[in-house]
């Protein structure tokens, strides 16, 4: 089958459909800032040709997206309104009408009223006054405007208006359209034990309401995943990265598909309001194992002048086994220690992509005040008119008082470049890097040296 | 979709509350202790109603009995000064609050969190009854959100009646109200305000429509029976942010230097926080930077159209609401991981040219207690300030970091030289530089945050100002290197005096016009393909690059002689 995403919005809706008996809001929420709204209420036909008007639809509606779907009924048109009503608005609407002038004599305050015939509204205001020619206001004297009807396309919110015929009688009707500004992600929390080496996270579901309109007591189900969308650039063309997974998994978790994503629905029918966030728990775990240590990257042989600070890193997987358990959708988690007071303090955070259950992650918090390195290029000896030799020298420095050991990585290894010769094992990653185990002694100092062959 | 979709957090994560927690927080007789402890708390969603949406009832937390903020830097600022209307650090904020919940199903609100919340951050501890949904509104109570709250309800305007100047009361409806104007309805018909040029506005019945006069974060909880408790709540904030500031003072002695360091911290949001424990974390954390909202609050602007000019031209028609893409994070960073509008956020960890910098106002006398060490918080270094303070609202704070006298220093002059082949002769001034080494035999040994200096020193009898340089983290151990400027009585002089296709001599001439005998070292740049031949003097190599150390004496010049070859 293919798996486009408007395939899938598509089985969705024809899902939907038939589950659907209420009237009322249902909501897919995508991790996209991209929702399916369906919005379900109770429409009386006349059997007639007539209008049905859909306010609070979301302001961000894409009207092309717009169906409506129910028994026995042809739609004729299909409009979305979002010439908003304003006093300038409605002016230049009433050009050719006649409206009703209300002045008030300086002196005596006496209101007097006349009909007038609204010329031109370019710019300022034309009026026929009987048979003379007036502009508005243009003696500076207040008038006010009274207008008897508000034009039909005139709304004060957007508003989708359908016109259609169908068989007399009541019936429900389910409008469903796509619209951007409803979006999702997760936040995680992750309470790390120095002293067991363990972590408990918890989960939740972050959903943010941008998309100018309130949804009452809407029913949501969140989309663990990123469908691509038409017109949403250039960031759904290319594979996702998750620099946060070493490894991913391949277990399948428990939770509810929708072909390739999981599914989360909300327990409980809630109102999400404009310009809201609102958060619901997903996972809660406690004492899984993690481990703390340190990593070094370097892209290139390359000198520094100052030495660097490594990068704490927390490890730990989220397989069934001696792990968080569970799928974990793409979001935040921040990483909390406590402190000599045994109040948690937060420490830093990253960004995690979709990551499959029983995957390995290493997550990186900050930089590590204590641990640094530096490297520096000591040499570049010219071997033959094709090979070259670099000597690097790493010097790594640890202020705590504990000893640490720092993976330190070394790539940019182009081409064919090999260690002619090294002070520690290394073990080779991939073509391009290599990397060390560095064990540093307590307020102490390691050497690491390097000499590496290479055709530059 | 099936019709009763399965509960989200029914599945095998039912809490198993951990019991240590728990105990923490219910025994919790000091609220020190309840702290963010309870985390594990929060998740007791299992407690859920059934899918029906009970009518929720609001319950408003007391103002907070206990606060404590923990203030973190600008991740991508070092040094320099910091503005209060543009902090880019953050706080971690910790209120405990007093709530009263009565049984059944309620809305808890915390009213007046730091408007610069990050609402996904937020941890709700100590609920006896759990968190269903936490909810935080943008909406804020203000004129335009009234205005729009009430349209399309039947509401009462107050205008004036232009004979006798007294109030009129009529019924009417508000049509339309946005920036552009507003439109209401009387039994008159449909007309714009401020067209009469007379007074005239709404009414407003009491209820204020759920809106929030002060930011607020709400959660839905669920109690089975009446308790007080206290909650702790506890959210990351924007709108902070904290500088280290030193000043040396050089000694007469010309061999050691008094260091004083201060921390100043900054609070630029509108919510002060009162009597609170502050801490300050120092090091290098990885921030994630997530979509927030563009669309502010519609505003509404009431006026006439057209005014009483005649020439006004009326606006384009635009689209109302603006279709806004999520901001993805900023890119201060040389590598950005960015997947599923989350940006990664690694520092630059180049190095960086000194930022300009303005010079602080020299700080007020020392308190008398030394301040305690650092605590050591993972790879990271936390503050306490000994007491508790308020951080007022736009408000800024000092207090002291560090005090140590008789610091041994060495004064010395650097230069760079570029022997890369086919350079031109040049001449520079060197570079003071204050060396030291941060270790207890130095009189310091303690971690020193980034930050800038203030090198003073005293000259008829007044403090004069010789240096402002900047410092990156320092950790105990760690070698100290304060640049001053360039020292216009020290200048290097280079002069290629052979060259070949494929080599080159120099000749470095360093000249001391100072009445002191000094030390410079002349480090050796990069080289790219061709090496160091000879040196007429043992170049040292600890460093980034190979350097001649030379001794100067007063008014004399050394010069040395470096090789160099195309490999």
């Amino acid at each position: 089958m293919p798996r486009t995403p408007m395939m899938l919005a598509a089985s969705l809706i024809a899902l939907s459909a038939a589950a659907s008996a209420e009237p009322g809001i249902d909501i897919t929420i995508y991790a996209d800032n991209q929702a399916l709204v369906q919005d379900t209420r109770v429409i009386t036909f006349t059997g007639d040709r007539q209008k049905v008007e859909f306010k609070n639809v979301s302001a961000q509606i894409r009207a092309e997206t717009a169906s409506l779907v129910t028994s026995d009924m042809a739609i004729i048109e299909q409009n979305f309104d979002y010439d908003l009503l304003s006093p300038a608005k409605i002016m230049e609407n009433a050009v050719g009408q006649t409206i009703t002038l209300v002045r008030t004599n300086p002196a005596t305050g006496a209101e007097t009223r006349e009909q007038a015939v609204v010329l031109a509204a370019n710019g300022g205001v034309v009026l026929q006054i009987g048979n003379r020619i007036e502009v508005l206001r243009d003696d500076g004297l207040p008038v006010r405007v009274i207008f008897d009807k508000v034009p039909p396309n005139m709304r004060a919110d957007p508003t989708l208006s359908i016109t259609l015929q169908g068989k007399a009688g009541t019936r429900e009707a389910a409008l469903r359209y796509l619209t951007p500004g409803l979006g999702w992600r997760a936040d995680y929390v992750a309470l790390y034990d120095e002293g067991k080496s363990t972590i408990d996270v918890q989960g939740w579901i972050t959903l943010t309401n941008n998309s100018g309109t309130t949804y009452d007591n809407a029913r949501a189900v969140l989309v663990a995943g990123s469908p691509r969308m038409l017109n949403q650039g250039y960031n759904n063309n290319y594979n996702r990265r998750n620099p946060g997974m070493v490894e991913a998994g391949t277990e399948s978790g428990t939770r509810e598909r929708l072909g390739d994503y999981y599914l989360y629905p909300l327990a409980e029918r809630t109102t999400i309001a404009n310009l809201q966030t609102k958060q619901v728990s997903f996972l809660d775990v406690h004492g899984a194992p993690a481990q703390h240590g340190y990593e070094i990257r370097f892209g290139w042989l390359q000198t520094s002048e100052t030495p660097l600070s490594a990068a704490t890193m927390y490890s730990f997987t989220n397989s069934a086994q001696g792990g968080l358990g569970d799928q974990l959708p793409a979001g935040v988690v921040r990483f909390y220690i406590k402190d000599s007071r045994g109040q948690a303090q937060f420490i830093g955070e990253r960004g995690i992509g979709h990551t499959p259950m029983g995957s390995k992650l290493a997550i990186s918090t900050g930089d590590a005040f204590d641990v640094k390195v530096q490297p520096v290029v000591e040499a570049r000896t010219k071997v033959n008119d094709r090979r070259w030799k670099t000597s690097m020298r790493y010097t790594l420095t640890n202020a705590l008082p504990k000893p640490v050991t720092v993976q330190m990585i070394q790539s940019g290894l182009w081409g064919d470049t090999k260690i002619a010769a090294e002070s520690l094992k290394s073990t080779r990653r991939d073509a391009d890097s290599v990397s060390w185990a560095v064990t540093v002694p307590a307020n102490g100092k390691t050497e690491v040296t390097a000499t590496f062959d290479s055709k530059y | 979709m099936s019709q009763n979709p399965p509960m989200l957090s029914l599945s095998k994560h039912c809490p198993a509350l951990s019991a240590g927690w728990t105990f923490a927080a219910r025994k919790g007789q000091s609220f020190d202790k309840l702290g963010m402890v309870g985390l594990g708390l929060m998740a007791l969603i299992c407690i859920v109603a059934g899918p029906k949406a009970a009518a929720a009832r609001d319950v408003a937390a007391s103002d907070p009995v206990d606060t404590s903020v923990t203030i973190y830097r600008a991740p991508y600022r070092n040094g320099g000064s910091i503005q209060l209307n543009n902090l880019g650090g953050f706080a971690v904020v910790s209120e405990t609050r007093r709530v009263t919940i009565p049984a059944g199903k309620h809305r808890l609100r915390f009213e007046g969190v730091v408007d610069g919340i990050i609402p996904a951050s937020a941890i709700v501890a100590g609920l006896p009854g759990g968190v269903i949904e936490k909810n935080q509104d943008s909406a804020l109570l203000s004129p335009s959100a009234l205005m729009r709250a009430a349209r399309g309800k039947v509401i009462t305007l107050k205008r004036t009646d232009p004979k006798t100047g007294k109030p009129v009361v009529v019924s009417g409806e508000i049509i339309s109200a946005s920036q552009d104007g507003v439109i209401f309805k009387t039994a008159a018909g449909n007309e714009a305000l401020r067209c009469s040029g007379l007074a005239e506005t709404f009414r407003y019945d009491t209820n204020a429509q759920g809106l929030s006069a002060r930011p607020t974060l709400s959660v839905l909880t669920s109690s089975p029976r009446s308790i007080t408790a206290m909650v702790t709540l506890t959210y990351i904030a924007e709108g902070f942010d904290w500088s280290a500031n030193y000043t040396a003072q050089l000694n007469p002695d010309g061999r050691t230097l008094d260091l004083g360091g201060w921390i100043t911290l900054a609070n630029g949001n509108s919510i002060s926080l009162g009597n609170a424990r502050t801490q300050i974390v120092a090091g290098g954390l990885n921030r994630a930077y997530v979509a927030k909202f563009i669309n502010q609050q519609p505003q509404v602007i009431a006026r006439c159209w057209p005014q009483q000019r005649t020439h006004e031209v009326p606006r384009k028609p635009e689209r109302p609401y603006e279709l806004v893409s999520p901001w993805l994070g900023e890119d201060y960073e040389m590598y950005s991981e960015e997947m599923d509008g989350i940006a990664g956020f690694s520092r630059n960890k180049s190095v960086m040219p000194p930022a300009p910098m303005m010079v602080m106002a020299a700080p007020p006398p020392p308190p008398p207690p030394p301040p305690p060490p650092p605590e050591q918080l993972g790879d990271l270094k936390l503050y306490r300030v000994p007491q508790r303070t308020t951080v007022a609202a736009m408000g800024m704070k000092q207090t002291r970091l560090i005090e140590q006298r008789g610091v041994p220093y060495e004064r010395i002059y650097t230069a760079r030289v570029d022997a890369y082949p086919w350079m031109r002769d040049d001449s520079r001034n060197a570079v003071t530089v204050l060396r030291t080494s941060n270790t207890k035999a130095n009189q310091l040994g303690l971690p020193l945050p980034s930050g800038s200096f203030l090198i003073q020193q005293d000259q008829w009898g007044r403090a004069m100002m010789v240096g402002t340089p900047d410092l990156r983290d320092t950790a105990e151990g760690e070698k100290v290197e304060l640049r001053l400027g360039s020292a216009p009585d020290v200048t290097i002089s280079r002069k290629v005096v052979l060259r070949e296709s494929k080599n080159e001599k120099h000749e470095i001439a360093v000249a001391n016009a100072g009445d002191q005998a000094i030390t410079v070292e002349v480090e050796v740049g990069y080289l790219g393909t061709w090496k160091i031949a000879e040196s007429s003097q043992p170049l040292k190599k600890d460093g980034a690059y190979p350097k001649f150390v030379l001794t100067v004496p007063a008014n004399e010049t050394v010069t040395v002689g470096l090789t160099v070859k195309e490999q």
